[in-house]
């Protein structure tokens, strides 16, 4: 199955109806709750951090799901027009420091490579945005 | 996401029902600021009854719990579902706040 969604302004409001769209596509698919949970919380982390700071000192711009579910995997890809972005320069976030020194930053990233099974980005070929595909293996 | 405050002795049972996401966690950061402002440092997030958090919840929970301390009081989390659970997991959050299977047991815990 295949599923689309375009959002051709997307705002952190606009959330909502993303999670929706996830939420009925792992249905359809018969994703069990934790993959659903998972696809929903990999899914929040990288279009918010497309919307806070991929399209930051912009207008809001596009960003695009599409889902496919087949032999017990789905791939989901979030497409965007915003600047250039390497996930790869992100560092591991420090998860041993104290309360007081505990920073937010770089969890996003860290929360999507343990959700899913596989992580690639590509920057798309005119240079203008970012293709990320998330794949994961689920239970039905 | 709805929140629902009700005092229980010395701490402040604060109930997040539904979903923790970088929209709505400005509306629960905003509740325990203002908690912490009327004088309520001990608190305590129900969590029976949430579905979801990301990492916006996360930062909100611990902002508020950051705040609490210097007052003196806590934010305490009690029965954390599996899914969120797992989340603060990850995120290296369980060495730094302190959780609880039940509400009653975490009001104990500010007791003494």
């Amino acid at each position: 199955m295949d599923k689309k969604i375009k959002l051709p302004r997307a705002r952190l409001q606009d959330l909502e109806r993303l999670h929706d769209f996830i939420d009925a596509a792992c249905r359809e698919a018969g994703a069990d709750e934790s993959t659903a949970y998972a696809l929903a919380l990999a899914m929040e982390e990288a279009c918010s951090n497309i919307i806070i700071h991929g399209y930051a000192g912009a207008p809001p711009g596009p960003i695009a799901l599409t889902f496919h579910a087949s032999g017990g995997q789905i791939t989901l890809t979030i497409a965007d027009d915003a600047r250039p972005f390497s996930p790869d320069n992100v560092p591991p976030p420090d998860l041993t420091t104290g309360l007081e020194e505990r920073q937010i930053g770089g969890l996003g990233w860290h929360l999507i490579r343990h959700m899913v099974d596989q992580t690639r980005h590509e920057f798309k070929p005119n240079g203008r945005g970012n293709i990320l595909t998330l794949v994961k293996k689920f239970n039905r | 996401m709805d929140i629902k405050q009700e005092d229980r002795g010395t701490a402040t049972v604060v109930s997040i029902v539904g979903s923790l996401d970088a929209m709505t966690s400005p509306q629960l950061t905003e509740f325990l600021n203002g908690q912490l402002a009327e004088g309520r440092a001990n608190l305590i997030g129900d969590l029976a009854a949430l579905e979801y958090t990301s990492s916006a919840g996360l930062r909100a929970l611990l902002n508020a719990t950051k705040e609490a301390r210097q007052r003196g009081g806590d934010v305490r989390l009690a029965a954390v579902q599996p899914n969120v659970k797992k989340v603060f997991e990850l995120s290296g959050f369980t060495s730094i706040l302190k959780f609880y299977s039940d509400v009653p047991t975490a009001v104990a815990s500010y007791k003494g």
